[in-house]
C-alpha cells in the first residue's frame, strides 16, 4: 500500500503543483516542469530541468540532438569498417574458431557453410583524420573530419524489434520511456510553441516493405504523455489533429478558446483544483502548434543553395532528405530532441543493389546536416547521431555469386558515427578483427553510448531515475559506463 | 455508496495546505477520464454510443496512414488501417482494435497504456495534444454535432432552453447564470465572426461544451 502512495507522490508535477499553493505563482512554477510550456530562457544551460531531479547534474556540452536512426542495421562492412583481409578470405568458411558456436538467427543458422564475402565497394582514406570510408558515402567522406566513428558497437539483441527497442529504450523488453522521453521528462522543453521530442519518419529506396518501425519506439513508457514523442508527418495533418475543420476559421477558434478559458477559471473559482490552469494552458500551447507546426514544416522560403545542399529528394515531403532539413529547422526553434528513422537497411539477400540506393538516399542529406548546423554555430551544441541497431555479419546469406551477396543480423560488432557536441572529430574508436567479426579492441556497448549521451546533457545516468510500480528505472537500467576516450 | 465517495469535490484552501495529496479524503478527488471513457462519454452524451456487448474487436476512425507510414505497406491484413462502418464506428472502446506495434492513437493521446507491460495507476495529465484531439478528431466533432442538430430541432424550446439542455446533457449538471450566460454570448459572437447559421452556431457551441474541463472531469 505504502508503495502505491509513494508512486502517487511521484508524479512530480502534479506533487509540486500542489504543494506550491493556488494562484498564478503555482502556475508559473508548475509550467517550470512542463516540456511543453516552459517560458523560454535566456540562458539554457540554466538548471531549468526537473527540479526534484537536480538537473543537469553538470555543466552539459550539447542542448539538443537529432539521432538519425538507420533502421535495419546497415552494413558496416560495405560503408565504414574496411577489411581487405576478406577480399582475399573471399568464399572461405568462416572459421568455427571465430564464432565459436554464436546465436544466429533463423535465417541463416541452417546454412551448411558462411562464406565469408568483402565488399563489392570500394574504400579510400578521406580528410586529415584518414578515416576509411566507402565509395557508397562519399559525401560523409569529405566531411570525415568532422566525425566521430565507433566501430566497436555490440548489442545484445539479434532481431529487429528487441534490437531497436533496446538502443531506444535501454531495454529489450518494450514497455519503457524512449531517449527522448527521457530527456523531456528530465530536462524540460527549450521552447514554448512546439513539442520537446518529435519524431520524423522516412521509408528508404534500399528496401522497401521491410522491416516496420513501431510508434511505441518513440512512446512514453510509463512516464507522463507529457514525454511523448510527437510524429510530425508529411500527411496533409502534419501532427495528429492539429488543423481546425473545414469551415472552422483561426479567429472561430480563438473565440472558442478565449471562452473556454473563461469557463474554465469558472470551474477552477468553484472547485480550486489547480490542474484546470494547466489544462487551459494546454489548450493556448495546441492553438500556438496550430500555427507553428505548419510554419516549422513549411520549406518554401529555404534558400535555393540550402536545398541543393541537401540533394534532389529536399524538396520531396517524407523523404530522408526532407526530413534532414526539417531536422535542421526543428533544432533552430529549439526542441530538444529530433528522432528520425529511415527504413531499409535490412538487406539480406541483394544488397550490393539495394546498399546503393540505401546510402544514395543518406549520404549527402546527413553531410548537408552537418554542415548546415556548423555554419549555422549550431552543431556547437547539437549532437548528431547516426547508427541503427546492429550490424551485418561478414558471410553471405544465400548463394554467394560474382555480383550478388547478402548479410545477415550481426550484432557482436558494427560502426556508428557522432558529430558535434563536444564529441571528438576526425576520431575513430575501437577496432574489430581482420575479417570484421569480433571486437579485438575498446568496445562500446548500446548502454555505453546512452550513458555517453546522456552524459553530454548534463546527466548522470545513474542519477536520472523514476520510480514506477516499486521499482527504479533509469534509460541504462544498472548498466552502462560513459566513454571518455570519444568526447573531447 | 459511501458518505466519503459522495463528497463534493470542491477543495477547500485550507485542506490544500493541511493535505495537499487529499490523503485524509476530506473532499471527493476530483479526476480525470481514462482514454476510453473520453471517447465512451463522448458518444453515449451524443446519442451516438452503440449499447450491444460482445463480439470481436472493431475499428473506429482514426487518421489515415498511420499504419502504413511504419509498415511501409507491408505486413499483409496489418499493413493498412481499414476503418469499419456503420455501428461499429460507435461501439464502445473498450472493442476498439489494439495493434501493439501501432496502437490507436485516440488512445495513446490520453494516457492509456500501452499493454506492454502491468500498469496499476495510470498517468494522468494534461497535454496539448489532448486538447488537439478533443478540438478536432472528427470522432468528438461527430459527437458534438449530432448532439446539437438534435437539440437546436427541438421546435418546443427556447434558445437558453436549448442551451441548457445540451449544456446538461454533456456535463449532467445545469449550468448557473453566469456560465448561461457566456454561452449565449458565445453563440452571437461566433455566428457574427464567421457568419454562420444559428443551428451552425449552435454546433460550435456543443464543441465548445465537449471541450469544458468538467467535460473530461469526473466530480
Amino acid at each position: 500500500m505504502e508503495e502505491v502512495h509513494k508512486h502517487f507522490l511521484n508524479n512530480n508535477r502534479r506533487n509540486f503543483l500542489k504543494k506550491a499553493g493556488l494562484g498564478i505563482g503555482g502556475l508559473a512554477l508548475g509550467t517550470l516542469m512542463d516540456p511543453f510550456n516552459f517560458g523560454k530562457n535566456t540562458d539554457p544551460f540554466s538548471s531549468l530541468g526537473n527540479k526534484s531531479l537536480n538537473l543537469p547534474h553538470f555543466a552539459p556540452k550539447a542542448k539538443r540532438i537529432i539521432y538519425l536512426f538507420q533502421s535495419g542495421g546497415p552494413s558496416q562492412l560495405d560503408l565504414f569498417d574496411y577489411k581487405p583481409k576478406l577480399t582475399k578470405m573471399r568464399g572461405l568458411d568462416l572459421p568455427e574458431s571465430v564464432r565459436k558456436g554464436q546465436r544466429l538467427t533463423g535465417m541463416t543458422s541452417g546454412q551448411s557453410n558462411f562464406p565469408l564475402v568483402n565488399s563489392l565497394y570500394n574504400f579510400k582514406q578521406y580528410g586529415e583524420s584518414r578515416a576509411w570510408v566507402s565509395e557508397l558515402m562519399p559525401y560523409i567522406g569529405k566531411i570525415a573530419d568532422e566525425l566521430c566513428f565507433v566501430k566497436s558497437m555490440h548489442t545484445e539483441a539479434i532481431n529487429h524489434d528487441p534490437a531497436i527497442t533496446f538502443f531506444q529504450t535501454g531495454s529489450q523488453q518494450p514497455g519503457r520511456p524512449s531517449m527522448g522521453s527521457w530527456m523531456s521528462y528530465g530536462l524540460g522543453s527549450l521552447n514554448n510553441n512546439l513539442p520537446s521530442f518529435v519524431v520524423l519518419l522516412s521509408n528508404g529506396t534500399g528496401r522497401p516493405k521491410g522491416q516496420p518501425l513501431y510508434s511505441r519506439l518513440w512512446g512514453n513508457g510509463f512516464l507522463s504523455s507529457l514525454h511523448q514523442g510527437v510524429q510530425f508527418r508529411s500527411a496533409k495533418d502534419p501532427v495528429l489533429y492539429l488543423k481546425n475543420p473545414d469551415g472552422v476559421s483561426a479567429s472561430e477558434r480563438r473565440k472558442m478558446l478565449d471562452y473556454l478559458a473563461e469557463l474554465n477559471q469558472e470551474q477552477e473559482a468553484t472547485f480550486g483544483d489547480p490542474e484546470i490552469s494547466s489544462r487551459i494552458a494546454q489548450y493556448e500551447m495546441a492553438y500556438r502548434m496550430q500555427t507553428s507546426v505548419p510554419e516549422t514544416m513549411d520549406i518554401s522560403n529555404e534558400p535555393d543553395h540550402i536545398l541543393q545542399m541537401y540533394g534532389p529528394n529536399a524538396q520531396k515531403p517524407g523523404t530522408y532528405a526532407a526530413n534532414c532539413i526539417q531536422a535542421r529547422r526543428l533544432i533552430e526553434k529549439d526542441v530538444r530532441f529530433v528522432q528520425l528513422y529511415h527504413m531499409g537497411w535490412d538487406q539480406h539477400e541483394n544488397l550490393p543493389t539495394q546498399i546503393k540506393g540505401q546510402s544514395n538516399d543518406v549520404d549527402q542529406p546527413t553531410a548537408a546536416l552537418i554542415m548546415d548546423l556548423k555554419q549555422r554555430g549550431l552543431l556547437e551544441d547539437t549532437l548528431v547521431v547516426w547508427g541503427g541497431e546492429f550490424g551485418r555479419t561478414n558471410y553471405c546469406q544465400g548463394k554467394l555469386t560474382d555480383m550478388v551477396y547478402g548479410r545477415d543480423h550481426h550484432p557482436r560488432s558494427f560502426t556508428i558515427f557522432m558529430a558535434g557536441a563536444g564529441v571528438k572529430p576526425g576520431f575513430s574508436y575501437g577496432e574489430t578483427d581482420d575479417i570484421g567479426y569480433n571486437i579485438v579492441k575498446d568496445p562500446v556497448h548500446v548502454h555505453d553510448l546512452q550513458a555517453t549521451i546522456l552524459h553530454q546533457f548534463g546527466i548522470d545516468h545513474t542519477k536520472m531515475i523514476y520510480k514506477h510500480q516499486g521499482r527504479r528505472f533509469r534509460l541504462t537500467d544498472v548498466h552502462g559506463e560513459v566513454n571518455k576516450n570519444l568526447l573531447i | 455508496m459511501s458518505s466519503t465517495y459522495r463528497q463534493s469535490s470542491k477543495i477547500k484552501a485550507e485542506n490544500l495546505i493541511i493535505d495537499p495529496d487529499n490523503t485524509y479524503l476530506a473532499q471527493y478527488p476530483r479526476q480525470k477520464l481514462s482514454a476510453e471513457m473520453v471517447r465512451d462519454n463522448a458518444l453515449a452524451s451524443s446519442g451516438m454510443l452503440v449499447k450491444r456487448i460482445g463480439g470481436p474487436s472493431v475499428k473506429p476512425m482514426q487518421p489515415e496512414g498511420l499504419w502504413d507510414e511504419v509498415t511501409g505497406g507491408g505486413g499483409g491484413s496489418l499493413a493498412f488501417y481499414v476503418p469499419d462502418t456503420g455501428e461499429n464506428l460507435f461501439r464502445r472502446s473498450l472493442y476498439t482494435f489494439w495493434k501493439r506495434t501501432v496502437p490507436p492513437p485516440s488512445m495513446m493521446i490520453f494516457d492509456a497504456p500501452t499493454r506492454d507491460f502491468c500498469v496499476t495507476v495510470r498517468q494522468k495529465t494534461s497535454t496539448p495534444l489532448q486538447s488537439l484531439a478533443l478540438m478536432n478528431d472528427p470522432q468528438f466533432l461527430l459527437a458534438a454535432e449530432n448532439l446539437s442538430n438534435k437539440i437546436f430541432e427541438e421546435s418546443n424550446l427556447e434558445i437558453d432552453d436549448k442551451i441548457i439542455k445540451l449544456y446538461r446533457t454533456i456535463t449532467a449538471r445545469m449550468p448557473n447564470s453566469i456560465e448561461l450566460n457566456k454561452l449565449n454570448q458565445y453563440l452571437e459572437e461566433v455566428k457574427n465572426i464567421s457568419n454562420i447559421t444559428e443551428k451552425e452556431a449552435f454546433f460550435s457551441l456543443g464543441v465548445l461544451v465537449y471541450n469544458l474541463d468538467e467535460t473530461t472531469q469526473k466530480s
